[in-house]
């Protein structure tokens, strides 16, 4: 639990101005990286390190901090905006955000985005803080069994709410991890499907396919509409402000999404995109009118953002307790500690407590400089909507080019990019979802190393998935939503052929 | 057959007495639809073969002794394929029973098909460009036509957006964030750079605190 006294040295230790500054600037960084696609929050970190080694270990993480919290909402803008994820944890946001902002209710769409940000990343830092020592302990029961078994849930849940078949579904989730398999064997290194060409070694990049996936469809078919329009057709108006009953009525998503994004963002190596995800699809889930989701739903919008955000201060508490970061970025804040001579694990706690509660509560602050920079950005967006679509959508290609090309500097990328849009095209117009397929290309490279690693250990045998409480759990919960999902959609199936024939 | 009529009268009457054959309604692009879930299914089931039988042996490299086992780097792709086949059968059966019982479904404008494929072709074309003409000339030329193709007339905004843009990010990508773009064939752009005879003032107004290299 909060040791109080050690709570307020850290909070003399953070309060001067060079740490709020450096905090400020970091969420002002951390912006512009996220609301330009092909800019990634790691990349921004990456490009912010060296910068610090001059710094104070708190100035430090405080400039790191505003940049990691800054940039997962960054993302969500031009997510919601132009259909374009600014980075991989916005994918989820794209799917109500976007309809949204066709609706001209685009404010709406930006606000609750920032807001769900805002409250699941307090809460979440809540529960790291506080959870912290609890938290620490249950991560390491988590082997390959029981990572791998998370991850089929996950799919099993994905698949199931995210169209109006969970085949479908199923069938796209497949061509994701079909599509992670490009690139080295994890075990062996041998190539596969790489056809001699050296840049498929590494695999295909998260935001080549998202980019492609999201953005390349979007800009056909409004092209169409603009054809047919023949005339200048903008995305919609800003609309009007959400209001406060709204944002209080979806309480119970930011709670959903938070504990599930929590719970996530302490598990090594999963990071804000599947915690989008989860999220999302447990506000679908409980919804009551889950009809409206994919279609421009406040309650997609929060479920998605409060689950990506929440991952912040949980994938911290593995990275300072155990050493292990919780995804890529956490594992740049690792380095950049141990640069700063903080080894981060199980004697940092004890060696330098206050360093701990000044993260935790540096992530708190960063929020609080996230609203106002994040309600400037609002202020700004406007000017997007006003575009015509004639002009818009053109410019999102180029983009979207630059975008994917920085990534890694290769051409590949952008035409494997295109490759996955014209893919991404087809499967639009026949409603085949895209959110099970980008998942499970995201979740594709930790499925397989679980999957194969539990396999070596146990000798080819499936039961060490049934010999851990932990992994039961989640294979059954797996097992249950899939009928339940049959279930659900046999149901709805009734009633839209029973719609049709009255029609 | 009623008194007073003969055959020929009496099939001129039934065919009066049917209802004129309606065509369905055209529909939009993005409208599923029974005819195009079978052709989904039938592509998937037979990516999933090809994958399965031709694929996976010709670009997947197994070391022999770990021919089939689970520490062979097919293993995962044979999986898949073999879910994919299975799941993308039972759905070809589905939606063939299901587009054999529905009534007729419209189909959406060939002219959306077109129009669609037209910015398919603009796209393949810009990255042949990319190759030829270089990234910063072919993004230029790319927005100017597809400004064109999606219904913009004015020339003047044509020409702002294809000039500025593609200026802006070169600026940003190449000056700022230190990204070489790929060499073209024949390098436009960059000739014209290098050839400016006001080079290093502009160079220095738009870089400002940056330094140019």
């Amino acid at each position: 639990m909060i040791d109080f006294n050690i709570l307020l040295l850290s909070l003399a230790k953070i309060a001067s101005w060079e740490v709020f500054a450096a905090c400020f600037a970091g969420v002002v960084w951390g912006m512009f990286v996220g609301v330009t696609p092909g800019l990634t929050g790691i990349m921004a970190v990456v490009i912010a390190l060296p910068l610090t080694f001059f710094m104070d270990p708190v100035t430090a993480i405080a400039l790191l901090l505003g940049i990691y919290v800054t940039a997962i909402y960054g993302g969500s803008v031009t997510a919601i905006m132009i259909s374009t994820p600014g980075t991989p944890n916005a994918a989820a946001t794209v799917l109500d955000g976007y309809p949204l902002a066709r609706q001209g209710k685009a404010r709406k769409a930006l606000e609750m985005a920032l807001y769900a940000s805002f409250v699941a990343g307090i809460l979440s830092t809540g529960i790291a803080l506080v959870m912290f020592p609890i938290v620490a302990t249950f991560a390491l029961e988590f082997g390959a069994p029981e990572v791998f078994a998370v991850i089929v849930f996950s799919i099993t849940i994905i698949a199931g709410v995210s169209g109006e078949s969970l085949l479908k579904g199923l069938i796209a989730a497949a061509f994701g991890f079909l599509l992670a398999t490009v690139g080295q064997d994890p075990i062996h290194g041998s190539s596969r499907f790489t056809f001699g060409v050296h840049d498929f070694q590494a695999g295909m990049h998260i935001l080549t396919l998202l980019v492609g996936l999201f953005t390349i469809p979007e800009i056909m078919l409004r092209g169409v509409e603009a054809f047919k329009a023949k005339k200048v057709v903008t995305i919609g108006e800003m609309g009007p402000r959400m209001t406060f009953r709204e944002f209080i009525s979806y309480w119970r998503t930011y709670l959903r999404s938070c504990l599930g994004g929590s719970l996530l963002g302490a598990l090594p190596g999963l990071g804000g995109s599947p915690a989008a995800f989860l999220g999302y699809f447990m506000a679908e889930r409980f919804s009551k009118t889950p009809q409206d989701f994919g279609k421009g739903s406040l309650d997609g919008i929060a479920g998605a953002e409060a689950g990506n955000n929440s991952v912040c201060g949980p994938a911290l508490v593995p990275m300072m307790s155990l050493g292990i970061p919780g995804d890529t970025t956490t594992a740049v804040l690792m380095g950049a500690l141990i640069v700063h001579g903080l080894n981060p694990g199980p004697l940092l706690f004890e060696s330098n407590p206050e360093f701990i509660y000044s993260v935790f509560l540096l992530l708190f602050v960063s929020l609080i400089f996230l609203l106002f920079v994040g309600t400037g950005v609002i202020r700004l967006a406007k000017w997007v909507v006003r575009m015509p679509t004639q002009v818009l959508f053109p410019a999102v290609l180029i983009l979207a080019t630059y975008g994917t090309y920085a990534v890694r500097g290769t051409m590949v990328d952008v035409l494997a990019m295109f490759g996955v849009g014209f893919l991404g095209f087809l499967l639009r117009i026949q409603k085949i979802p895209a959110a099970p397929f980008a998942i499970a290309f995201i979740l594709g490279p930790l499925f397989e190393n679980e999957l194969r690693k539990s396999l070596i250990i146990s000798q080819g045998s499936i039961d060490i998935f049934f010999n851990s409480w932990i992994s039961i759990l989640f294979l059954s919960l797996a097992a249950f939503s899939a009928l339940a999902s049959v279930y659900l959609h046999s149901r709805l199936q009734g009633s839209t052929v029973t719609r049709i024939i009255t029609d | 057959m009623p008194k007073g009529t003969n055959g020929s009268q009496a099939a001129s009457q039934a065919l009066d007495d049917l209802e004129p054959m309606v065509e369905p309604d055209m529909v939009e692009l993005e409208t599923p639809t029974y005819r195009g879930d079978v052709i989904a299914a039938a592509l998937c089931c037979a990516a999933g073969i090809i994958g399965y039988f031709i694929l996976v042996p010709a670009a997947v490299y197994v070391p022999p002794q770990f021919l089939g086992t689970v520490n062979s780097p097919a293993f995962l792709p044979n999986m898949l394929f073999s879910v994919l086949t299975v799941l993308s059968a039972i759905y070809l059966v589905k939606s063939v029973l299901i587009w054999r019982r529905s009534d007729p479904q419209g189909r959406a404008p060939l002219s959306d098909w077109g129009f669609a494929l037209g910015t398919a072709g603009i796209c393949i074309g810009y990255i042949a460009a990319i190759y030829i003409v270089g990234m910063t000339t072919a993004s230029a030329l790319c927005v100017a036509v597809m400004v064109y193709y999606y219904g913009e007339r004015r020339f003047s905004v044509i020409g702002l957006i294809a000039l500025i843009m593609p200026i802006l990010l070169w600026v940003f990508f190449v000056k700022v964030a230190h990204i070489l773009f790929p060499t073209p064939i024949i390098p436009f752009f960059e000739i014209f750079l290098t050839s400016a005879p006001l080079e290093e003032s502009w160079q220095s107004a738009v870089a400002g605190p940056w330094a140019w290299r």
